[in-house]
């Protein structure tokens, strides 16, 4: 045992050290991949987390929530709700989402909740101070007058906030500020001043780092925010003992159907199965760095056997069995797989703190407020990434061991040539590959909705393995091709070139392979993001054609957060500058199951000035003005798609005034949003909703009026104790570009770590490819080649190998951007993207990976051609 | 009986506190509101209306509703219960306030003690005169915070219920007689010797108790007995000197039931003493303070407050025209003292005694409550007391 070891220290070990640069290579090469993956899959968790944790927080693990969303309960119904009060904790809650004034401050939630004896804050609320205190001990409390105690509850002008957001509050607070104790919080348009009185976060603990919250009592809530009468939900935590179900059956028979009664997660588990695609989406791109990480790795151990040729053959001479030889080379792979994921972990942690930024603001554009929370290394994040280090490393493996165990036991005593016997089996490839492409472009041209998931996974793959499987023809048919020009130009370099190319297409076709991969993905990506910037630039061109834009201050997200009274549509539209206003309200609404948005514009204004794109591409002015006073609805492409909805079908909303059906008279496009719109006219909407406030106002001046003056006439007119924001059209447009940015961030970031992949994998393969050729090399020199035309030749391959690898990857990569385009973001998010190539990116990229694959074969080439032929040809 | 100057009980810490606290708050109510209107709320003719008084009387600064009472299940199992609600008025109702905004808090302690096992537990509530949650009717006794409820039925008994650490007790509570015993005339129950502040104050001192009892994970058993119930509101204002109060509220077997209030100063001085004893045939006998003598035999010292209470009686009625009756009370179980951090703030004890009464030879036995305030920390109930847990 001991000495087989020993063997496995010398055979299997040693040359990890021996080429220790090529190990480092394979190394790199998975760790590469797991980083990516790990780093973005963390990225993507902690901030999903961050969000769940959000949505979650208010719940404050209530089992059931009573509300009416997106409408507010009327108080009075606690009193139907007094039956229950024997069997459950009732806690009335209303919900304001606020930012701190100082400049872009933090977003936040003041909950208000019963202060006194809501349990939520048990333990948290001064009142119960004493409480605080350790048990056991006897050290000396507030202790006072209760009531005293219990009337700064009450206070107006107070805001309990837990200590982590207190101090984040502070901390963007500017220097010169004078109180330090006091922040004036915007909500909706209005600034509220608020001292803060510091408690412990309330139990439920991460949630107030992920869910900054701050608590106001009922009372000062109703009275400050003219909320009197209302509540936005109601939370019921039955008391032990009591089945959360039947109550639920109980309390939903006593209240009919006014009101929904649902766990208080439903609405964070509706945007976190939204969130799920969009996390889908990343996976997948990320799973392609492990592909790319594996070629890499593929290529290095591939090297490794095919330099260890002689030496394989010499212990299977001396009676070495097949399963010794696999583990000679598989403990190199183990190895090389176990330390990658270790490392590939690590890196993948470090990698995630950047990814972070990119991925949480994406969350928060598209989905829900949230705030990262730092990337959480898990035991099981750590056996994932090992496992994918291991489980890559054992299929980059797979084809050198084989490789490996073809090696006959006497080859090294014979003249055999290493790369001499090569079948190609290339009809089988071209038939496969061929099939690969069929499927990709069959999935490419069939799209399905949203949610479907696999589809995308598998038509990446589809394409991938097409682009592999076609290398070693591609580039065989390359080599054969360019033989006369390059006997022409360069001989004898040239033909020597194409000569040894066509010989050794085996394992040069691996490079090739590894750069076609390599390059398809940048490609692919490429194109995906390229795809997006062109239709989203046409598409905020040609649909936000409002000159003026005027939102609350307080909106940190969503673009249902903060309203406007509708008093000013009349103020706005009476100014000179103005021509027409638009009066828009967005609301989240659950369509069966799916948390969109319901927006009310007004129509005429629309039709008159504006820009619809159907997805049918009729006009849609007309269909506009058939929407006021009509029970008829627009629904956004995503949502379409989600939801299977089409034109003709009918769409039942629930309202105050009961449950309606609305015709749908058109699919449009919407890159906005990928949770989808339902559209009404604002008369419909007021008429059904009895709601009139407004989010966002969209003023269209008169010609020749500046935008400057608009906005500060429209200032002007809604008076300056309102926080508005007013912005014009190019600044949105920038705005949408950049959110689009934003979400695409992330395969940037994954295109350039695939582009580095790239670049190592020419440099390790073509460095690998000068070394095992030594003897050949040598042979040459030794029939009178000089060193230049060695070098050349060298060159000439090199180069060829570059060529094919980049023409097939083109194609591979055209391949895959139409997958990525069409099947993988449309199960993601729903929309229909116009596909477009990254021309000047991939050129560009494509010239420097041609450069270095040239520089990167000329300095082992000039030393292969300085060893002298004798020892070149001795040192097997 | 119970009804010395100041407010008596558990309530009386907390009315000590919620006095000062009231005067303090009225001055200054919130969004600078008026005072309420010039009704007075300790009007007699609202304490002897019934069953009108029974309900809350809006505007007296504090009010309350107190069960204690001893009962037993099949299995001979005893236990003493203590239920006990407080109104508080914080500040007038504003006009266009929100409706949470409360003009009154309500407080209740639940606790427990099961003499067969020997434990004691309690439980608190604190909520606010609001849509719903906390509240009382001011026409017939409906006063409730959460699941927590005292109600008069329309047959005259008492619904109590209360659901917390030490268990969940439901219990039908039937008076003897339909109109509470009277203290004092018209109710009124002086808490200061010059007679300055009073009370109005009613009880029923003998309630037939039966429903049942469940401690926590264990079903609801049976559970029958007898109860004591209190009423009593007034408008605040307290005696400076003031620094506690013992109160008793004792049952004799033979059928006679018997209340106590003494006032003390920080020196534990005797100020104002209140009593009397209520006949088999619901007579009240008042006591005068020089016809009672209170002699503490045994003290026990709290480990969470370090108050040294006392826990054993010798008490001594010499009513004129009647031999004099010596009772000897111990307290069923030593630790029975709440400290209720969360909602009124007061560290006081309130258990079961056990004892007996001799009278001209005649030995019967005695059961019932005893409360102790202002043992814990310094200064006078309520303000000084010092939770600590």
């Amino acid at each position: 045992m001991g000495r087989r070891f020993a063997l496995l220290r010398a055979l299997g070990l040693r040359p990890l050290r021996r080429h220790a640069g090529r190990t480092l290579l394979t190394l790199l090469g998975v760790a590469a991949g797991v980083a990516v993956y790990v780093g973005i899959d963390l990225a993507a968790e902690s901030s999903i987390r961050s969000f769940s944790t959000a949505a979650r927080a208010v719940a404050g693990g209530a089992s059931l929530r009573i509300h009416h969303r997106p409408l507010a309960l009327p108080e009075s119904l606690l009193l139907r709700l007094r039956p229950f009060e024997g069997k459950a904790d009732l806690m009335p809650t209303l919900e304001a989402l606020a930012r701190a004034h100082e400049a872009d401050g933090p977003a936040f939630t003041i909950l208000g909740v019963d202060l006194i004896g809501d349990p939520r804050v048990r333990g948290a609320i001064p009142w119960a101070v004493g409480a605080a205190t350790p048990a056991g001990g006897a050290g000396p409390t507030a202790g006072g007058d209760p009531l005293v105690a219990v009337r700064a509850l009450f206070d107006p002008g107070t805001l309990y906030v837990p200590a982590p957001l207190a101090d984040q509050l502070e901390a963007g607070r500017p220097s010169g500020a004078t109180r330090s104790d006091s922040i004036t919080a915007v909500v909706g348009t209005r600034p509220y001043r608020f001292r803060i009185a510091r408690i412990a976060p309330p139990p439920g603990s991460e949630t107030s780092v992920a869910a900054p919250v701050a608590f106001l009592d009922l009372a000062p809530f109703q009275e400050r925010f003219g909320r009197i009468g209302e509540l936005d939900w109601i939370d019921v935590e039955p008391r032990s003992g009591v089945d959360p179900d039947s109550l639920r059956r109980e309390i939903a028979a006593r209240l009919a159907n006014d009101v929904r009664i649902e766990p208080p997660e439903e609405r964070a588990r509706m945007l976190e199965r939204m969130l799920g695609s969009y996390r889908r989406n990343l996976r997948a791109l990320s799973l392609i760095s492990l592909v790319v990480g594996m070629l890499l790795a593929y290529n290095a151990l591939l090297s490794t056997v095919l330099q260890r040729r002689s030496e394989i053959s010499l212990l299977r001479a001396l009676g070495a069995g097949r399963a010794l030889v696999a583990a000679l080379i598989g403990v190199e792979g183990w190895i090389v797989g176990l330390l990658g994921g270790v490392l590939g972990v690590l890196l993948g942690r470090g990698l995630a703190e950047g990814a972070l930024a990119l991925v949480s603001r994406t969350v928060s554009d598209l989905y829900a407020r949230s705030s990262p929370m730092a990337p959480r290394l898990t035991a099981g994040e750590w056996a994932l990434g090992v496992s994918l280090g291991v489980a890559s490393a054992a299929v980059a493996a797979y084809g050198p061991v084989r490789e490996a165990l073809r090696v006959r036991p006497l080859e090294f005593a014979r003249e055999e040539h290493p790369d001499a016997p090569e079948s190609d089996a290339a009809p089988r490839r071209l038939l496969v590959a061929a099939a690969a492409a069929t499927l990709a472009l069959w999935l490419i041209a069939h799209p399905r909705g949203i949610g479907e998931g696999v589809r995308g996974y598998v038509g990446a793959a589809a394409a991938l393995l097409a682009g592999t499987l076609a290398a070693r023809p591609f580039f065989t048919a390359v080599a054969r091709l360019a033989r006369a020009p390059l006997r022409r130009l360069w001989s004898p370099a040239g033909r020597l070139a194409a000569a040894t190319a066509i010989a050794a297409r085996r394992r040069l076709s691996v490079s090739v392979a590894a750069l076609l991969l390599s390059y398809a993905i940048v490609w692919g990506m490429a194109s995906l993001v390229e795809s997006f910037r062109v239709t989203v630039d046409a598409w905020a061109g040609s649909t936000l054609r409002a000159d003026l834009w005027i939102t609350p201050q307080s909106r940190a997200g969503s673009p249902a957060e903060g309203t406007m009274p509708a008093s000013w549509s009349a103020r706005l539209a009476a100014l000179p500058e103005v021509a027409d206003v638009d009066a828009f309200r967005v609301r989240e609404i659950a369509i069966g199951g799916d948390l969109c948005f319901l927006g009310a514009g007004r129509s005429d204004v629309l039709a008159r000035h504006g820009f619809l794109p159907l997805v049918d591409r009729r006009d849609a002015a007309p269909l506009l003005r058939r929407l006021p006073n009509a029970r008829l609805a627009l629904v956004s492409e995503p949502l379409a798609r989600r939801r299977r909805l089409a034109p003709g079908m009918r769409l039942s909303l629930d309202t105050p005034t009961g449950r309606h059906d609305y015709g749908i008279l058109a699919v449009y496009r919407d890159y906005s949003s990928d949770r989808g719109y339902v559209i009404l006219d604002r008369t419909t909407y007021r008429a059904d909703f009895g709601d009139s406030l407004v989010s966002t106002y969209a003023l269209y001046l008169k010609p020749g009026i500046p935008r400057s003056a608009g906005a500060a006439a429209a200032a002007r007119a809604v008076g300056p104790g309102e926080l508005i924001r007013v912005t014009d059209t190019r600044t949105i447009r920038e705005e949408v570009r950049r959110v689009m940015r934003r979400t695409f961030a992330v395969t940037d970031a994954l295109e350039i770590v695939a582009a580095a992949v790239a670049l190592l994998s020419v440099l390790g393969t073509l460095a690998a490819l000068v070394l095992t050729r030594r003897r050949e090399i040598g042979a040459l020199r030794a029939i009178g080649a000089s060193r230049l035309q060695v070098v050349r030749a060298l060159l000439l391959e090199a180069a060829l190998l570059a060529l094919s690898g980049l023409l097939l990857g083109a194609l591979t990569g055209c391949l895959l951007g139409g997958v990525l385009v069409h099947v993988l973001n449309r199960e993601s998010f729903g929309w229909t993207l116009a596909l477009a190539m990254p021309w000047r990116r991939t050129a560009i990229l494509a010239a420097a990976l041609f450069v270095a694959a040239l520089l990167a074969a000329l300095p082992p080439a000039r030393r292969a051609a300085a060893v002298p032929p004798r020892e070149a040809m001795s040192r097997a | 009986m119970r009804e010395p100057r100041r407010r008596p009980r558990a309530a009386a810490p907390l009315a000590a506190a919620l006095v000062v606290a009231l005067a303090a708050l009225a001055s200054t109510a919130p969004n600078g509101a008026p005072a309420a209107a010039p009704f007075d709320p300790m009007n007699a003719r609202d304490a002897t209306r019934f069953p009108r008084a029974h309900g809350a009387h809006p505007g007296a600064a504090l009010e309350w509703w107190y069960v204690t009472g001893i009962a037993s299940d099949p299995d001979g199992r005893r236990m003493g219960f203590e239920v006990t609600f407080f109104r508080a008025a914080v500040a007038p109702r504003v006009k266009g306030a929100s409706a949470w905004r409360p003009g009154d808090l309500y407080f209740a302690h639940f606790a427990l003690t099961d003499l067969t096992a020997r434990y004691f537990r309690y439980d608190e509530r604190i909520g606010r005169e609001s849509v719903a949650l906390a509240g009382a009717d001011s026409t017939d006794l409906d006063v409730r915070i959460r699941d927590w409820s005292l109600r008069r039925e329309s047959d005259g008994s008492l619904e109590l219920r209360a659901a917390g650490s030490p268990g969940t007790l439901s219990l039908r509570l039937e008076p003897a007689r339909p109109i509470p015993v009277a203290w004092g005339p018209e109710y009124r129950s002086d808490k200061s010797a010059d007679g300055r502040t009073f009370s109005r104050y009613q009880s029923y001192p003998r309630l037939r108790a039966s429903g049942t009892f469940a401690a926590p994970g264990d079903s609801a058993r049976p559970l029958v007995g007898s109860a004591w119930f209190d009423h009593e509101w007034s408008d605040g204002g307290a005696d400076p000197a003031m620094a506690g109060w013992d109160w008793f509220g004792l049952r004799l077997a033979g059928g006679r039931s018997v209340m106590i209030y003494r006032l003390r100063d920080r020196s534990g001085e005797t100020t104002h003493l209140f009593g009397g004893i209520v006949e088999r045939d619901g007579r009240v006998r008042r006591l005068l303070p020089e016809q009672v003598t209170l002699t503490p035999l045994r003290r026990w010292s709290s480990p969470r407050s370090g108050a040294r209470y006392p826990i054993g009686w010798r008490v001594t009625l010499s009513p004129p025209d009647a031999p004099e009756i010596r009772l000897t009370l111990e307290a069923a179980l030593e630790d029975q003292e709440l400290v209720t951090a969360r909602s009124t703030r007061v560290t006081y004890w309130e258990g079961v005694v056990e004892g007996e009464a001799i009278e001209a030879g005649a030995v019967e036995g005695v059961e019932g409550y005893l409360e102790l305030t202002g043992y814990a920390g310094g200064g006078w109930p309520g303000a000084g007391a010092r939770p600590a847990r």
